[in-house]
């Protein structure tokens, strides 16, 4: 089920970088992981609505109105190493080959 | 060490001087902390002005509410405006909250004293804090031993008696398995009765914040503080809660399901034992205890598959926000995707980066409606059953962990091994369900001898506060629980 080829694509899609040997211990112990999860697959579930939130009562929502973050832009960029003049520094993703959609 | 609400009625009373709780509790944290390691940072000087500040006010006369001067320390995973939060990562280091979670305001706004931000597994993925950037917690009873996790630090800081009052957060069982394995009270409530505004997201389906105790009555406390609605968290319900601490702490007739659902080759027997014990002592004070045959709750065992694709799934797509652009450090690639795979491949743990590939497997095309539609779908039977046992009865009794404080390294070659110590905590965590840890009594023999057990009480959805009353009434029946060198008591 779990092959290297499995994993590069999941890494890809999860934007992580795993080294050659990661990846190794990766397909075993998602290949072990899975087997024990198997026994899913065994249960009879035709026709059972999927159950995404155990709650079904309507949250609190928040009023129609704009808030504004109490907190001034300086503070929110002291956060980051990769700020300048108010801006925050990221690579240049123009003409960049190897970024996906 | 005094109880939350004897500190909070003292000084309420003028009889006790914040101050010197303050400082107390830092001596405590000072001379236990090296043993335990619970804290990842801890601001003395906001601590004491805090506690100044707090004497003044009782001086003009003025109400300083429900905890007044009670020492809380937080996860580092729940915001406190301008305080650490690393959720014990490595991406988040250095990283400073910009605004206060919803539960700290509350906290201080009842004149709580938080001191100190308490040590995780990274991003609360796991049970015995091993998984933490910042070192593993010890366990208070035996320090070669975990603390269980992923709320460790908080369990170990009120095990060691170093705080009354911790708070952690629960997605499977981070915040009542660390508290069934360092002998104290944790609580995770309905889902949707304490606002999530300030916690780092896992998984959002399940997360919940909750209080580790010393005593059982303060959970009720600081649960009547912290729940209620909140606009800034969506599913955070709306309406009142009824108050826990002022329910009735009477068991008479109340109806107690003991599932065999529960029990399995895993759990160990001198755990099996004092659980049985606990259950004499509620029917001695007056419920009724029914053992429930196997086949009323089937689909419990399956937790463990169903709440790590769930959870993983869910956190695959939270955790897709740190990419070392906006939070924290940054690792350079030589193009953009380059510096994204390099900053979360280095700075992510192995544990956050296996469940990441699980869930981001789970969701991804040719695979979504096998394992993660599969798992919503037994979900939906998992809290099916509990609604039918709560039909008939009022309480669903168990262990709250297979077993006691297992050594540091033990589990940590074998990912599936530790996602066991789940195995009783996922299920209510599924369904949204309240559920208490409360001490049961230290294993008598085999390997977890002299160790404490967890007594798990889970409840409908919305009866925190009956939870909450019932362990408060078992711990009245059955007396103050056992408590470790550390902490300045005796272990029976």
């Amino acid at each position: 089920m779990i092959d290297p080829d499995v994993v590069r694509r999941v890494a890809g899609l999860a934007r992580l970088g795993l080294s050659p040997e990661e990846s190794e211990t990766t397909i075993t112990q998602l290949q072990g992981i899975l087997e024990h999860f198997e026994v899913l697959g065994e249960v009879e579930t035709e026709g059972v609505e999927p159950l995404a939130h155990a709650v079904d009562e309507p949250g609190t929502p928040g009023a129609d109105e704009i808030l504004v973050f109490p907190e001034p832009q300086d503070t929110l960029l002291s956060l980051t190493e990769h700020a300048r003049e108010g801006f925050l520094v990221v690579q240049r993703i123009l003409g960049d080959s190897d970024a996906e959609g | 060490m005094l109880s939350a609400s004897s500190i909070a009625n003292r000084v309420r009373a003028g009889e006790l001087d914040p101050v010197a709780v303050a400082t107390e509790a830092l001596s405590r944290l000072d001379a236990r902390e090296p043993a335990v390691h619970a804290y990842l940072h801890v601001d003395r000087e906001d601590v004491m002005q805090r506690a100044e500040a707090l004497a003044q006010r009782v001086h003009r006369g003025d109400d300083p509410g429900r905890l007044a001067g009670v020492p809380v320390s937080l996860k580092d995973n729940i915001a406190v405006k301008g305080q650490t939060l690393t959720a014990g990562s490595r991406i988040l280091e250095g990283y400073r909250a910009p605004y206060t979670s919803h539960v700290a305001e509350r906290l201080q706004a009842e004149g709580a004293l938080l001191l100190g931000r308490t040590n995780l597994d990274e991003f609360a993925m796991g049970a015995s804090t091993e998984n933490s950037a910042y070192g593993a917690s010890r366990n208070p009873w035996d320090t070669s031993r975990v603390p269980g996790g992923s709320s460790g630090g908080s369990a170990a800081a009120v095990g060691a008696g170093i705080v009354p009052v911790a708070l952690g957060s629960e997605t499977g069982g981070s915040i009542r398995q660390p508290a069934a394995l360092c002998g104290v009270t944790g609580f995770k409530p309905t889902y949707g009765h304490v606002s999530r505004y300030g916690l780092v997201a896992f998984g959002s389906s399940l997360d919940q914040i909750g209080p580790i105790t010393a005593h059982a009555e303060d959970a009720a406390l600081v649960y009547d503080v912290i729940a209620g609605a909140d606009p800034r968290d969506s599913t955070c319900l709306r309406g009142e809660r009824p108050s826990a601490a002022r329910a009735k702490a009477d068991v008479e007739g109340l109806r107690i399901a003991v599932p065999e659902d529960f029990v399995d080759d895993s759990v160990d027997a001198h755990v099996l034992m004092r659980v049985s014990e606990a259950m004499a002592v509620l029917e001695e004070a007056g419920a009724i205890v029914k053992v429930v045959e196997r086949g009323r709750l089937a689909h419990a065992p399956l937790s463990i598959p169903v709440y790590y694709l769930v959870s993983s799934s869910e956190a695959a797509a939270n955790l897709s926000r740190f990419d070392g652009m906006r939070y924290g450090p940054r690792h350079e690639g030589d193009t953009l995707l380059d510096t994204y795979r390099a900053t979360r491949g280095e700075l992510f743990g192995p544990e956050v980066r296996r469940r990441i590939m699980l869930g981001t497997f789970a969701l991804s095309a040719g695979y979504h409606d096998a394992w993660y539609r599969k798992a919503l779908q037994v979900r939906r039977l998992i809290q099916r059953e509990f609604e039918a046992l709560f039909e008939e009865f009022d309480l669903v009794a168990a262990p709250t962990s297979p077993f006691g404080a297992f050594s540091m390294g033990e589990k940590t070659d074998d990912p599936y091994a530790m996602y066991l110590c789940d195995l009783l905590t996922a299920p209510a965590c599924l369904a949204g369900l309240p559920s208490v840890s409360v001490p049961c009594g230290l294993s008598k023999r085999g390997p977890y001898k002299g160790l404490p057990v967890g007594l798990q009480l889970i409840g409908a959805a919305g009866e925190d506060h009956r939870v909450l009353a019932t362990a408060r009434a078992f711990e009245s029946e059955r007396g103050e629980p056992e408590r470790c060198e550390l902490f300045g008591g005796s272990a029976a």
